[in-house]
């Protein structure tokens, strides 16, 4: 039976996504620079899998997706327009624009998992759903010792899929 | 007849998936198209007779200079049948055949009891049944459902098999009940649709053995 290496598979998996696409991908480990990526994956515990009569098993595949980012520090100045105060376009800084490139990210999960585009895990798995854990990108803090200081922002990655490996019926 | 053992080491408990039930019903002729898992044997020479589906529709492999790059999961083959099996179980956790046994006792003056039991309803339930592609027998019985035509739910035969006796050289020792009924309890949930169905074994059963443990096994009775 030929496996299939899960992580790889997720690896060239999210790498479809252009804004993974464009930086580097770091694998458990990474270097702390700015715009790296790096997938985390989670141990699952036994208890995640259920298992049915006919032998085949659902199982998760937990994993994050860690970005880190320069940080800016400039304040978003707001400016009166009619009265009102808004936001500036002139200094609406990184630290947002960053934030949006981990939302395209889950956005594109999220595409993903309505049109059954999924990663490859073999022909005996099947794939259910790959989600984004959550709707929206996790700020995880800030590590001022590098220079210049690098934010570090998280997606979780949870894929379920079927295990029909050790099913009798053919 | 001598008993045959279980074909388990000593203690060994029996996995619940050696435990199948499968339904078998005649319908009219339905082109089949089976997903291949895995590359058969014939691929490099035989592929224009693989389908590839896009959408609902299936279209055959084009013939070429040679046959594609095979990827698991992605090519179909065709048949038509007007006998059609299914096993029972799909994305059900927890199920078993339930014998509601009909016992009378009696005592006797000296505190003495006997029992007999004087038959037995055997019933198993399938809670959840999912909606799921490509399962003909849901599709079979939303199609009943639709009709309310309720006498086609008792016109199903029933194979219990045990594959804890046997093996893959002899057979797996096996039950047909023939003139069962399948019954849809509700049609609804919450993520995904849910059609819970019960089984009823009709007891008019032969006892025999199956060659194998996939869709096109032959059944053959005990002498």
């Amino acid at each position: 039976m030929a496996t299939v290496d899960l992580n790889k598979s997720i690896l060239d998996y999210i790498y479809e996504c252009p804004v993974v696409a464009e930086n580097p991908m770091y694998f458990c480990v990474a270097e702390e620079q700015n715009n790296n990526n790096q997938l985390v994956p989670m141990n699952e515990q036994y208890n995640d899998a259920v298992e049915f009569v006919d032998g085949t098993v659902e199982r998760t595949y937990r994993a994050e997706i860690l970005m880190y980012k320069s940080v800016a520090y400039n304040p978003i100045v707001t400016e009166e327009v009619g009265g009102k105060k808004i936001p500036s376009d002139v200094y609406l800084n990184e630290n947002m624009e960053d934030m949006t490139d981990g939302q395209t990210l889950i956005d594109w999960i999220k595409e993903q998992n309505d049109n059954r585009h999924f990663p490859n895990f073999g022909e005996w798995c099947i794939i259910e759903s790959v989600k984004p854990t959550s709707n929206r990108l996790s700020f995880n803090g800030i590590n001022v010792e590098l220079e210049p200081p690098l934010a570090q922002y998280s997606v979780g990655l949870e894929i379920k899929y079927l295990d029909t490996s050790k099913q009798l019926w053919n | 007849m001598a008993i045959n053992q279980f074909n388990l080491a000593q203690y060994q408990r029996a996995e619940r998936k050696l435990l199948l039930t499968v339904a078998e019903w005649v319908d009219d002729p339905q082109d089949i198209y089976t997903l291949q898992s895995s590359q058969p044997s014939n691929w490099a020479t035989n592929y224009t007779d693989y389908y590839t589906k896009s959408g609902s529709s299936y279209t055959k492999v084009p013939s070429g200079t040679a046959a594609p790059t095979w990827q698991a999961n992605t090519y179909y083959t065709k048949e038509t049948v007007s006998q059609f099996r299914e096993l029972l179980g799909r994305r059900t956790e927890d199920s078993s055949i339930e014998y509601n046994a009909d016992q009378s006792t009696t005592t006797d003056i000296l505190g003495i009891n006997y029992t007999d039991v004087n038959k037995t309803q055997p019933q198993q339930d399938f809670d959840p049944y999912l909606v799921l592609g490509g399962s003909l027998l849901g599709a079979k019985l939303n199609d009943i459902r639709r009709r309310n035509a309720l006498s086609e739910l008792s016109q199903f035969t029933l194979y219990i098999i045990t594959a804890y006796v046997g093996d893959s050289t002899s057979g797996y020792a096996a039950e047909k009940h023939v003139n069962c009924t399948i019954q849809y309890n509700s049609l609804g949930g919450d993520a995904n649709v849910n059609m819970p169905i019960s089984v009823y074994f009709s007891n008019d059963v032969t006892n025999g053995h199956v060659d194998k443990l996939s869709t096109d096994f032959v059944f053959t009775p005990d002498v």
